[in-house]
């Protein structure tokens, strides 16, 4: 019951999957054609017609998925056999053509078929492993509940930088406009940006500026020289410098530490958000390959057969 | 003296549905009456206490009108109007402003007094002054206050004010929700609780009062209304509320007092009207033709416990002709003949509903009345020796009385003269779903040919509740049937060696009290002494452990189980705590006489005893493993509990593809009736947002036409063809499930125009609804009756992630799942 689909019915299409491309490996092995192996002999043909016969039950998937009446069977179960035959397709193709490869339309639907085949390997693996990294990623909590806290923090954040003084609610301000959930990734650019803007707004205060080399704590600058740094990490801790920096002189210690709370706070929420949309991606990607790849394999399915049969 | 004094035949009380119905037969045939009518307009009731535009509905549909005057469905202005035209077609002679003081002398020369001074001699009075009576005042200083009312025309008239409201009952909690929508409202409680009211407009009003739109004042005595300054700055007046917390000065542009109407019991008592005890809400004693136990006076309509304008008609034109000297059958004489006709050596209506009466002796009590309202709802049914009338795990829709014959209760589907266990001949079926939401445990076979008269809940319900007698009987029923179940569910029915008849448990059951209580409570606490255990009747008990400090949930006991049960088996002090996770109702059982019972029976005797050693090894079993208490704790606290088949996402392996929406739209119109992503979670698992069919359905409580009934299989069904749109369902509903839809039909779909040339729409795309006129229904989960496959949410998920059941197999499953990964 736990792991989804590949162990549905005590592994049911598995062995089926198994016995039908152990079969044929026995058949491969104890048949003597004339000539060398290949798609012309009678087990060529057999093999080509159940691989066929396989590869169009399989491009059936996208209909079945979609028929949500009165379904014998569940989609759990055909996906299943839907995993389970595409890869016996494997062996069962390859032993149809016999080892034989060529420049010709029979090897592109081949390859065609393998491309398939492989993107949903990929598919396979990032059904059984992304599910529970997105609930670990989540743990307790969920993208609308990040996104509202979002919301929250810019604000209580930019009112408590209002009571501060003008060039921290500027920084603020900055960091609301440059840091949102769809811009989640940053580059060297965006950190390199940021201490332009810092630098900026320090050079207005001219005192502060003299003292904020020496008042910047140095674990900051340790941690900044440390390459192991992400730069998720690296935007983060320079934007807590130049908070420090603009309002070092001018603030109780709790209200920076607040105002710094909200920063990591808001960092980790969007690295999660990010990570989250990332792994929905990794769930979606996949079929843009596979969808297609199967509709150009089928076509070229019908290319081989009528070239076969016609020549 | 007496010669400048009016003389009539018949003199009416009151002009509302049932006075003005009475008076207008009185014209038609020519007899001489008079309508006194209190205030200056007709059907004060609905002419000055309805809201502008409410409309006013017809109910009972079946039943047929009976009356000279007209009356349709339509908005309060246009009954009005009908009525103000039959009037006047009929001539019916009315006087307004008579306002009635007394009745002195007897039948044939009674002497009305009004008010005025007036007096009116009249053969028979007939009473229809209906049950608004005076409204209450407060009697404060300052009440006089043009800014004070005692009622709302139209709420949506008034805006950005400012309104006090005091009262907690319907009115006030209608009211007050329908004026916060453009107003600030605060609300003023004498108590500290809205239970008065239905339960949907306390939950609605609570709910305002959680999410801030409306504040409240519990525990509030208006003590003083004082003017405010009069400009057009500040307030109209300052209404002081005295609190727990002391003096609220409150400041208002408008109060409106809502705080009830008063009896008229006293204006009753006064003409020598009878009642049938001293209770203020009981209704006159009423004999054949509407008379009271003062001859000669007639008590019709609401006064008379029939609030429904039709049939309070029906009334008023019946009463003119019992007057009249012809006894006339009632309205609804077709329709219960109807029913009835079908009984085998069918003679008459009168016959045989006072057979009904006789033989079964859970109907004794019950009024003509009530029983024709009964009977009309009713049908019969017919089965032969042998048929099997219910399987195990069916869940009633209707209750069934046994005219003819008897049934048993059997492990087999078919009839063996040897059956070993006996249902007792208690004349009743369904009562345990019906009162407990309970599935059948076994096979319920015909021993003979029998005659069923089969009922729709919601009648059923409404009436067997209302007379105390019944009540009582159909309790001790209902306990001894829960009992007698839970006993032979100890061990499969067919390893049960002795000969058990659920006659056996009936002292048993009549030693049993019952206890309701809150959620939260504790039923009792570790170790303390045990002497009784518990049946949960509704609601759900969760039984936990102190362990390390903590308090952990073990079980979670559902309708129908008993529970401390162990302690009296091995007479020990208790185990475990017991506490209520939400308001439950439970049967208290007497520790000794239950082993004195049981002792009768060894293999259940043994089972019972077995099944607390398994009790035990798996506590001892789950302690072990924190995390599974974990999941139990999550399943007590998101109230999964209360489902009987619910909707669980495992997110460990849900993709996300959203097929179960879809899927759930395809096959629903165009809607899905789930939502994935909302819902509480809980490590991986996640209690999507869809229906979970619940034991005591929130959405069933307050239904007009009865369209929400459950079925067969336990799934709560919403009828779309009867269904009228009102909305309570959805507002009655803890888990936000049920919505308002006016659906646009759906879109025929093609795959394959979809997929090869993008046209048309996409499957499982939800439609979208634009004429905002459109008649909007209550839709949920109907978990897919439909479809010979089951749920199309479950059907078609690829991966299995999506699962539905009920919350203790889902349970289980988890637990299996979480086993299965730590052992892989």
């Amino acid at each position: 019951m736990n792991r989804s689909f590949i162990n549905k019915d005590n592994f049911r299409y598995l062995k089926a999957a198994g016995i039908l491309s152990g079969l044929s490996i026995i058949l491969y092995v104890l048949h003597q054609p004339v000539g060398p192996p290949s798609g012309a002999s009678w087990l060529g043909y057999t093999l080509g017609t159940v691989a066929a016969l396989i590869m169009v039950w399989l491009a059936w998937f996208g209909v079945r998925k979609r028929r949500y009446q009165n379904t014998k069977l569940s989609l759990n179960t055909w996906l299943s056999a839907h995993v389970y035959l595409g890869l016996s397709l494997l062996v069962i193709a390859t032993l149809h053509c016999g080892f034989q490869f060529d420049a010709n339309v029979h090897t592109v639907a081949y390859i065609l078929m393998v491309f398939t085949i492989v993107s949903g390997i990929f598919g396979v693996y990032y059904y059984l492993t992304v599910p529970a990294l997105l609930v670990k990623n989540m743990k307790g909590t969920n993208p609308e509940s990040l996104r509202q806290r979002l919301r929250d923090i810019d604000m209580v954040a930019l009112s408590l930088a209002h009571e501060i003084d003008s060039q921290v609610h500027e920084v603020i301000l900055y960091s609301i406009d440059h840091r949102y959930e769809s811009k989640a990734r940053i580059t060297m650019k965006d950190v390199r940006k940021l201490r332009s803007v810092g630098a900026q707004l320090l050079s207005i205060r001219e005192v502060s500026k003299a003292r904020s080399s020496e008042k910047t704590p140095k674990t900051f600058k340790k941690k900044l020289m440390e390459s192991a740094l992400s730069i998720n990490e690296l935007y983060r801790l320079e934007l807590s410098k130049i908070l420090i920096d603009l309002s070092f002189d001018r603030l109780s210690g709790d209200k920076l530490n607040n105002l710094l709370d909200f920063v990591n706070e808001k960092e980790n929420c969007l690295l999660k958000l990010n990570l989250d949309s990332r792994y929905k991606n990794q769930l979606k990607t996949w079929l843009l390959f596979h969808v297609p790849l199967s509709l150009a394999a089928i076509i070229s399915l019908v290319i081989h057969i009528v070239t076969v049969f016609y020549y | 003296m007496l010669s400048n004094v009016e003389k009539y035949k018949v003199a009416i009380i009151g002009s509302g549905p049932a006075g003005l119905s009475a008076a207008g037969r009185a014209a038609e045939l020519g007899v001489s009456h008079i309508l006194l009518e209190g205030t200056g307009e007709i059907s004060n009731t609905i002419n000055f206490w309805y809201q502008k535009g409410k409309h006013v509905m017809n109910e009972p549909e079946q039943m047929p009108l009976r009356s000279s005057v007209g009356f349709k469905e339509g908005t309060r202005e246009e009954v009005l109007e009908e009525w103000q035209d039959d009037i006047t077609k009929l001539k019916i002679n009315i006087k307004f402003n008579a306002t009635l003081k007394s009745i002195e002398g007897d039948v044939g020369a009674f002497l009305i007094k009004l008010s005025s001074g007036e007096e009116i001699q009249a053969a028979t009075v007939v009473l229809a002054i209906g049950t608004m009576g005076n409204i209450r005042k407060l009697g404060i200083p300052g009440e006089e206050n043009p800014i004070v009312n005692y009622k709302l025309d139209d709420a949506s008239l008034i805006k950005n004010k400012h309104i006090t409201l005091i009262g907690a009952g319907d009115s006030a909690i209608e009211d007050a929700l329908a004026l916060s929508k453009q107003n600030k409202v605060t609300i003023i409680n004498r108590r500290n609780s809205f239970d008065r009211a239905k339960g949907r407009n306390s939950s609605a009003i609570l709910r305002a009062i959680q999410n801030q739109e409306i504040e409240c004042v519990y525990e509030g005595a208006p003590a003083a209304i004082n003017a405010g300054l009069g400009d057009e700055l500040s307030f109209a007046a300052e209404l002081v509320v005295e609190s727990p917390v002391g003096n609220v000065s409150i400041l208002t542009d408008k109060i409106i007092i809502r705080a009830g109407a008063m009896p008229q019991r006293r204006l009753l008592d006064s003409l020598g009207v009878g009642f049938p005890n001293q209770d203020e809400t009981a209704f006159p004693l009423i004999g054949e033709g509407y008379q009271s136990t003062r001859a000669g006076l007639y008590v019709v309509g609401a006064l008379a416990g029939c609030p429904l304008i039709k049939e309070a008609m029906n009334q008023g034109y019946e009463v003119i002709e019992f007057i009249e000297g012809r006894h006339i059958d009632p309205a609804d004489q077709e329709l219960v003949q109807k029913v009835l006709s079908d009984l085998p050596g069918f003679t008459s209506v009168k016959e045989e509903l006072e057979k009904i009466r006789a033989n079964l002796g859970l109907m004794s009590d019950v009024s003509m009345l009530n029983l024709r309202e009964f009977i009309r709802a009713s049908t019969i049914k017919f089965f032969k020796k042998g048929d099997v009338l219910c399987k195990p795990g069916d869940y009633a829709n209707a209750v069934s009385l046994v005219l003819s014959g008897s049934v048993w209760l059997s492990n087999r589907s078919y009839y063996d003269a040897n059956a070993d266990i006996t249902l007792a001949p208690d004349q009743l079926l369904g009562a345990q779903s019906l009162f407990g939401g309970l599935a059948w445990s076994g096979y319920v076979i015909a021993t003979e040919d029998i005659v069923l008269l089969e009922t729709p809940f919601g009648t059923a319900q409404k009436i067997l509740s209302s007379t105390e007698s019944i009540k009582e009987k159909i309790n001790h029923l209902f306990t001894r049937r829960v009992i007698f179940s839970a006993v032979i569910s100890t061990l499969p029915l067919n390893e049960i060696q002795e000969t058990i008849d659920e006659m056996d448990f009936d002292d048993l059951a009549s030693s049993t009290s019952t206890q309701k209580m809150k959620a939260g409570q504790v039923i009792y606490e570790e170790n303390s002494n045990a002497d009784c255990l518990y049946l949960v009747r509704t609601g759900t008990v969760a039984i936990s452990r102190n362990i390390g400090g903590k308090n952990q949930v073990e079980h979670l006991i559902s309708p129908g189980q008993w529970f401390g049960v162990d302690e009296i088996l091995m007479n020990s002090r208790r185990l475990s705590e017991a506490s209520t996770t939400r308001t439950t109702e439970l049967i208290k059982i007497d520790g000794a006489l239950f082993r004195a019972t049981i002792v009768q029976f060894p293999s259940i005797e043994k089972a019972t005893e077995n099944h607390t050693r398994d009790m035990l090894l798996d506590a001892h079993k789950r302690n072990a493993d924190n995390r599974s208490s974990q999941v139990m704790g999550f399943f007590h606290n998101s109230n999964i509990v209360d489902g009987t088949n619910v909707l669980i996402i495992d997110e460990s392996i849900c993709v996300g593809c959203d097929n179960c929406e879809k899927a759930c739209a395809e096959t629903h119109g165009g809607v899905s009736r789930l939502n994935r992503k909302e819902g509480d979670s809980f490590a991986s698992i996640h209690i999507a947002s869809a229906c979970r069919h619940c034991y005591e359905p929130g959405c069933m409580t307050d239904c007009p036409p009865d369209a929400i009934s459950r079925n067969g299989d336990g799934s709560i069904l919403i009828n779309a063809d009867t269904c009228i749109g009102c909305g309570n369902c959805v507002t009655n509903c803890p888990f936000e499930v049920v919505k308002l839809v006016a659906a646009e039909p759906q879109q025929p779909f093609s795959l394959f125009s979809w997929l090869a040339f993008g046209k048309g729409r996409a499957p499982g795309q939800e439609v979208g609804h634009h004429d905002p006129k459109a008649k909007k229904v209550a839709v949920k989960c109907d978990l897919c009756v439909n479809q010979s496959s089951g749920p199309a949410c479950v059907q078609s998920c690829p991966t299995g992630a999506a699962v539905r059941g009920s919350p203790i197999n889902l349970l289980n499953l988890f637990e299996r799942r979480s086993e299965d990964r730590r052992g892989s």
